[in-house]
């Protein structure tokens, strides 16, 4: 090509590539770049980030930047490789190997291998608080630097869902040692995340910065798994709790990215151009508990009554101004891979059989105690489903306390061994769960049910299903479960919650998934 | 005088044990379990005792309260159930931003309320005297929560002139730390100030019709040094009294204030060891505040010797 050729070429791309910014700028914009500081504002402080002893969800926000898991959740919330780069089990289903990533490092420089895997597991077994949720694992042999093998007392499902869980990110070996010997808990958190701690002024708040040596995984970015680019050179935490100060720190530009807008705060952001609200389905649902110990919610007619009389549009409407999504199953929408045709369906407001139900049961208008606490969403519910069940002839009398001792009042089967005083307890933001046993066992089996109901069958089916290894066989039993469930009515789940983030518009790449996991790999700024 | 604080201190200790035993036997009995709050609402029976175990909550509260008690005289006031974090770190951590903000705001209102309330005592019934008092009323009447709010509206949002939020310590430079601090010092101050303005004018009012005063003013000594020297310093012990008191609610009741400006003080993590039933630190922060308070008291009551040599401790 000679050299008035190339010339003509280039100044044609050079006007090409004018034209094609001016028709399409976000295509220009579109392309991330590294750099940049993104301030995020936190609703609470984050007390401890030690994956081994610490229940804190602002914690676990900040920590799903800095530590990894074995396995991870992909954007359909199906597992997929993170620090491990494959798994086998055996026939019996009793021994699971896998294979580590090779070259990856934690924070503070040393080669993640076998024995931090190992380690980070046997201290879980010993001082977690969600040690039960591993409690299948018998022993773990490091077979090589990147090979380690679990060898379980029993076979499920369940392991696999455990090692993806939040409090199984990894540690590294030595430096914890290190830090528990010399302060007795973990000051200085170290992972092998694409961001690490810079500093961590308590309650004022967390500096992340890039870490260099982190090396992406090849497969695309899905969820918390795949590949994940740090492109910001800091993320700020920043706690603050008040929700309305939360608000304007965005709208006055002192923070990029908040977390939890409340749904009566979201269309006022919206209508700020320089701020983008993006309202998700959520993962979280709210429900009703019966207890079944007592008159009259000790009969199904009574109980099935109360969930066909209510109109869970207007609840929506009421308590999340519309953006919950109404669902009567433990099953969350956006837990696709779970849900079947079956879990579609739900109670419909019938008010003639909602008279008949009544009589069935004997009611004559006496008080129900209903048990809630003053939180702004349990107070907006509580006095929605007060005023809707009055229209039935349904008398409520609402029992409100503060949220810890709503909660033990509730709880009071599992923390005391007693039976309730209540006839109805309210439960909101039950979060996320990865398999369908955490909460179709947890919540309705005989043994767990916190208002003493009891029925062979369903304990039976959600038995059977812990045990099962084959998923759509699986599917169907929980399916079965959820119509049981809504024959029964142990506990109504009025409908999942919306997860709402706002963040000014100059943030980019941004995914909402799930509410107890930021995902600040891939957000770019421009700016 | 060496007598007299030897008493005080002793009714000091007094106070300190009631205190401890009351917080100690309310937590208990307060509905509200720490275990459940950490393990969240799936835990089971067995996970919840075995944390109990873990925790030391299933031993009798007498016998609890022994163990605590037996740390806490040996400077240890145990560790935060949340953030496993020693009690007196976290109570060491905060407690200078509270002190930081209830100096500043018991300046404020010292700047405000003593000149307002000797101007008003002594143009007493004129249009200063009426405007001061409907000020003072309006400032006794709103709470130190809405005037925050009313603030940040003012400052932060239309004029743009001080953060909304947050706090920088004053050795990233002093001009910074007041940026942060001024509206909530504010907040503050100026409620206490109405109060302290009322309090001023009428000492003040009852000094200034007493015969020593008409003497200096027969004197021919300026009327100026009559207010402030004579007047204003035979005036200062309920002055001083008040302030005291003020400064030990300042230290009370932060609560709402760094809540609403995001001050990482005592206050705070005192509404948050009680809404996690973190019972170490809500037992070592109210022990603190009392302990502090007493402390205060002592030495407001130790200024009055100084203030008026007539009164005598022994």
């Amino acid at each position: 090509m000679s050299h008035k050729m190339s010339r003509r070429v280039f100044t044609m791309l050079f006007l090409l590539s004018l034209v094609v910014s001016a028709i399409y700028p976000d295509l220009a914009a579109a392309q991330p770049k590294k750099g940049g500081t993104l301030r995020v504002g936190l609703y609470h402080d984050a007390t401890s980030m030690d994956p081994g002893t610490s229940t804190n969800v602002p914690g676990l926000r900040v920590r799903n930047q800095i530590y990894e898991t074995l396995l991870a959740w992909d954007k359909d919330i199906n597992l997929q490789p993170m620090l491990a780069d494959r798994y086998d089990v055996s026939a019996d289903g009793l021994t699971y190997t896998f294979a580590l990533r090779k070259g990856v490092k934690f924070h503070d420089g040393s080669l993640f291998t076998a024995e931090d895997v190992k380690y980070t597991f046997e201290r879980l077994l010993k001082v977690s608080p969600r040690k039960s949720n591993l409690a299948m694992i018998d022993h773990i042999d490091v077979l090589d630097p990147q090979t380690v093998r679990f060898r379980l007392k029993q076979a499920g499902p369940l392991f696999l869902q455990g090692v993806a869980l939040w409090f199984s990110q990894i540690t590294p070996r030595q430096n914890t040692e290190q830090q528990l010997q010399k302060h007795g808990q973990i000051l200085d958190p170290v992972g092998t995340g694409p961001y690490k701690v810079a500093e961590w002024k308590r309650g004022q708040q967390i500096r992340l910065v890039r870490f260099s040596d982190y090396v992406p995984r090849p497969e695309p970015a899905s969820g918390l798994a795949g590949q994940k680019v740090a492109y910001l050179d800091e993320v700020i935490y920043i706690p603050i709790k008040e929700n309305k100060i939360r608000m304007l720190s965005l709208e006055q530009g002192e923070v990029d990215y908040v977390q939890q807008v409340p749904p009566e705060e979201a269309q006022r952001l919206a209508a700020d151009p320089n701020i983008e609200v993006k309202s998700v389905p959520g993962t979280n649902w709210s429900a009703i508990y019966f207890n079944a110990t007592l008159k009259p919610t000790s009969s199904k007619a009574m109980r099935q009554a109360i969930a066909l009389a209510i109109n869970y549009d207007e609840l929506n409407k009421a308590a999340f101004w519309g953006r919950g999504t109404v669902n009567n199953s433990l099953i969350p929408e956006p837990q696709a891979n779970w849900r079947t045709p079956e879990h579609k369906v739900g109670f419909k407001p019938d008010p003639q059989r909602v008279k008949r139900l009544l009589q069935e049961a004997g009611y004559q208008g006496e008080e129900l105690i209903f048990q809630t606490s003053n939180e702004p969403v349990y107070d907006l519910i509580s006095q929605n489903l007060q005023a809707q069940l009055k229209r039935s002839g349904i008398n409520l009398k609402l029992n409100v306390l503060e949220s810890a001792a709503h909660g033990a009042s509730l709880y009071i089967r599992s923390s005391q061994n007693k039976t309730p005083t209540w006839h109805m307890g309210l439960l909101v933001s039950m979060a996320f769960r990865p398999d369908p046993d955490m909460h179709y066992y947890t919540r309705g089996h005989s043994s767990a049910h916190v208002g003493f109901w009891k029925s062979d069958a369903y304990d039976a089916l959600v038995e059977k299903a812990r045990t099962v290894q084959n998923a759509p066989e699986r599917r169907r039993l929980y399916a079965q479960a959820h119509q049981m469930l809504l024959e029964d009515v142990p506990f109504i789940v009025l409908m999942d919650e919306p997860y709402i983030d706002a963040y000014r518009k100059t943030v980019k790449g941004v995914q909402v998934l799930d509410p107890h996991m930021d995902i600040f790999w891939g957000v770019w700024l421009e700016k | 005088m060496n007598m007299y604080i030897a008493r005080r201190l002793a009714g000091l200790l007094f106070v300190w044990v009631a205190i401890a035993i009351v917080v100690f036997a309310l937590l208990r009995f307060v509905p509200g379990d720490p275990a459940i709050i950490l393990l969240g609402s799936e835990a089971t029976p067995k996970q919840l005792e075995e944390l109990r175990i873990q925790l030391g909550l299933t031993r009798s509260v007498p016998a609890q309260f022994a163990e605590w008690m037996t740390h806490v005289l040996h400077g240890d006031l145990g560790t935060s159930l949340l953030s496993k974090r020693p009690v007196v770190e976290e109570i060491l951590e905060r407690l200078p931003r509270s002190l930081e903000l209830a100096t500043l705001a018991s300046i404020i209102s010292l700047v405000i309320a003593i000149p307002c309330g000797v101007i008003a005592a002594v143009r007493r019934g004129t249009i200063w005297d009426q405007g001061f008092l409907s000020v003072a009323l309006f400032g006794i009447c709103i709470p130190s929560f809405v005037l925050a709010l009313l603030l940040i509206f003012l400052f932060s949002v239309e004029l743009r002139w001080l953060p909304l939020r947050g706090y920088r310590p004053w050795t990233d430079g002093v001009l910074v730390w007041l940026r942060y601090l001024t509206l909530p010092a504010l907040a503050y101050g100026l409620v206490q100030a109405a109060e302290l303005a009322r309090m001023t004018r009428s000492a003040m009012v009852e000094i200034v019709e007493l015969d020593f005063v008409r003497t200096a003013r027969s004197k021919g000594l300026p009327e100026r040094t009559v207010v402030y020297r004579h007047a204003l310093s035979n005036a200062l012990i309920p002055i001083v009294t008040l302030v005291g008191i003020n400064l030990g609610v300042l230290l009370t009741s932060t609560v709402v204030i760094e809540y609403i400006f995001g001050i990482p003080g005592v206050g705070s993590l005192l509404v948050d060891a009680i809404r996690n039933r973190d019972y170490p630190v809500v037992q070592g922060v109210i022990l603190g505040i009392a302990t502090l308070y007493t402390l205060l008291n002592l030495l407001v009551d130790l200024s009055y010797a100084y203030l008026d040599p007539r009164i005598r401790y022994g």
